[in-house]
């Protein structure tokens, strides 16, 4: 069970980075916003749902495929983790004064 | 009470929920903090319990947010960019909502490390570093998303101001 938890901060900065790329990528290709509209009804239902597999299945993959991580630090990954988190909501939020 | 009020009153206690869990979760994250830095000796079952009301909360702040968000916002949005500061929408609630998204993944994820290794966070020094780091992240990202939902809310309210030609 030790490896779940590298599996899930590793999940969180996969999921953080995508986020933002299909962000970035359905704001300037209406194709790719019908398609996440039409997967759950409203484009943010849908990048909610792909967000989900993102994160499950980068999660998963992490920790039923990988052992070596287990002797990760976890304290430096968090950081690594946080730092993403907070590098990628600034990106968000000057995408959208730019977009604005 | 008509129709039209219940809506009324269902889009307003689900605003509330949404962000009186936001709040509620942020001082719990922020107690928390406090008790890895500052207590020698942590309770497992505090941990675990912490975990599940965490996990409950960030449910909550998911569900009842972005309900409100599908089904009711679009009118506000409306008198938002109907009204003077069109960019409480443009910029203030499309971050937002993409934030929040993050915010929620890191916040599940958070109740399931507090839920499934209590013990190690009570003892570990190397998971209670990490925990203090990622609960930071989780509150530092409340503080943004509660500055912007301020500032929706002010774009609402001189949108209607506008409207109403006052």
């Amino acid at each position: 069970m030790k490896g779940l938890v590298p599996a899930l901060v590793i999940g969180v900065i996969t999921l953080a980075i995508f986020s933002n790329v299909l962000v970035i990528i359905k704001e300037n290709d209406s194709a790719v916003l019908s398609t996440l509209k039409s997967l759950g009804g409203h484009h943010w239902i849908g990048q909610g749902i792909v967000d989900a597999l993102v994160f499950i299945i980068v999660s998963a993959i992490v920790y039923f495929g990988y052992t070596t991580h287990k002797d990760l630090n976890i304290f430096r990954l968090s950081v690594v983790g946080a730092l993403t988190l907070i590098v990628i909501s600034g990106v968000i939020l000057v995408f959208y004064v730019i977009h604005a | 009470m008509n129709e039209r009020n219940m809506t009324d009153v269902l889009v307003q206690m689900l605003l509330s929920i949404h962000v009186t869990a936001v709040v509620i979760a942020g001082i719990l994250m922020s107690l928390f903090v406090g008790m890895l830095l500052f207590s020698q000796s942590i309770k497992v079952s505090t941990v675990r319990m912490l975990g599940v009301i965490f996990l409950l909360l960030v449910i909550l702040i998911y569900v009842a947010g972005g309900w409100w968000y599908v089904t009711y916002y679009p009118a506000d949005r409306n008198v938002i960019l109907s009204g003077p500061l069109p960019i409480a929408h443009e910029m203030g609630m499309e971050s937002n909502e993409h934030i929040l998204l993050l915010g929620v993944w890191l916040g599940l994820a958070l109740a399931v490390v507090m839920i499934g290794f209590p013990s190690q966070i009570a003892t570990d020094n190397q998971y209670r570093k990490a925990l203090m780091v990622l609960d930071s992240t989780f509150i530092a990202g409340f503080i943004i998303l509660d500055i912007l939902g301020g500032f929706i809310a002010a774009g609402v309210k001189v949108g209607l101001v506008i409207m109403g030609g006052g």
